[in-house]
């Protein structure tokens, strides 16, 4: 797999963060301590080994948010409440050397980093309104329902359970997750 | 001459987006399972799993019947890993496919943006 590199395409991501409500804005707005997010207290910027990819480096902060998302993925995956939602998480390699496993796992890293107080991830997919809306966003078959999202929530808080997330980061994580609610539930 | 740099743009283009397996590609597959399983039988599956040449990671949930996977393609085919799970162990199961129209409507997070669209046909050329 490629290495993310952000830099060639800053103009785009300028414009993306200008169009976009950002993420990280929320995030922002938590009450953090000066000078640290929650990107931070995750891990933040340290670069270490990546173990998925030898020889290449990744922000702790982002591979302990990888971690977790793949842990989450995999419980959505046999979750029969919500993995229909998912199914593009069973799809072969459709673009480079990208499945849809690893597809999905990317963007949804990139999105939690980005509204925990990355700097150097933003996303810039559609608004999770937008996103939820099979008006705007045809690939959603038909509207969230707040069962829905208790079943995301409940298996991110397993899937971070699996990775050992200390209660106080995963009660924030939770908070900008439920955060999401009325964006993504439009029943 | 022109003609020649089309058919070189063409290549690279071909080359850039057609799919490709590398050693660290991975994938994800579902087997369905057809009757209940206990605790006992998560734990045979999973190490059952586990000990399949290429797979990554597995987790199995006795609540919906299902047992997923990730395999690296350039090892093993889900396929045959499968075919194997039905051989080798009393499970009736199937592996879940979704139609590509299930695919269509399932959930890519930044896949239907258009500038996560422009951003990744930029980072493939670069």
């Amino acid at each position: 797999m490629k290495k993310l590199t952000f830099l060639p395409v800053i103009a785009i991501i300028a414009i993306a963060t200008l169009v976009f409500p950002a993420c990280s804005k929320k995030a922002s707005s938590n009450p953090t301590p000066v000078g640290t997010t929650l990107y931070d207290s995750l891990g933040g910027t340290t670069l270490v080994a990546d173990p998925t990819h030898p020889g290449a480096m990744i922000e702790k902060g982002r591979l302990g948010i990888r971690n977790v998302i793949d842990s989450t993925i995999f419980v959505i995956a046999a979750d029969s409440r919500i993995n229909g939602h998912f199914t593009v998480l069973l799809s072969e390699v459709t673009k480079g050397d990208l499945s849809g496993f690893t597809d999905l796992s990317e963007n949804l890293t990139t999105f939690v980093a980005g509204a925990t107080g990355a700097k150097n991830f933003i996303y810039i997919g559609l608004s999770m309104h937008d996103a939820h809306d099979p008006a705007v966003n045809n690939r959603m078959n038909g509207k969230a329902t707040s069962a829905d999202f208790d079943a995301f929530v409940s298996d991110l808080a397993t899937g971070a359970g699996k990775n050992k997330l200390p209660t106080n980061l995963l009660t924030s994580v939770a908070k900008i997750v439920e955060s999401l609610r009325s964006q993504v539930v439009q029943m | 001459m022109v003609a020649l740099l089309v058919v070189v743009l063409a290549v690279h283009i071909w080359w850039v987006y057609h799919p490709r397996v590398s050693p660290y590609t991975k994938v994800m597959a579902r087997i369905d399972i057809s009757q209940p399983i206990s605790q006992s039988d998560v734990t045979k599956i999973s190490t059952w799993l586990y000990h399949q040449k290429g797979v990554d990671h597995v987790l199995v949930n006795p609540d919906s019947r299902i047992a997923v996977f990730t395999f690296f393609p350039a090892q093993a085919s889900g396929n045959d890993i499968v075919n194997r799970f039905k051989a080798e162990l009393p499970y009736p199961a199937q592996r879940f496919m979704p139609s590509q129209n299930q695919l269509a409507s399932s959930c890519p997070v930044a896949g239907s943006s258009f500038y996560y669209k422009v951003y990744k046909f930029i980072d493939n050329i670069l």
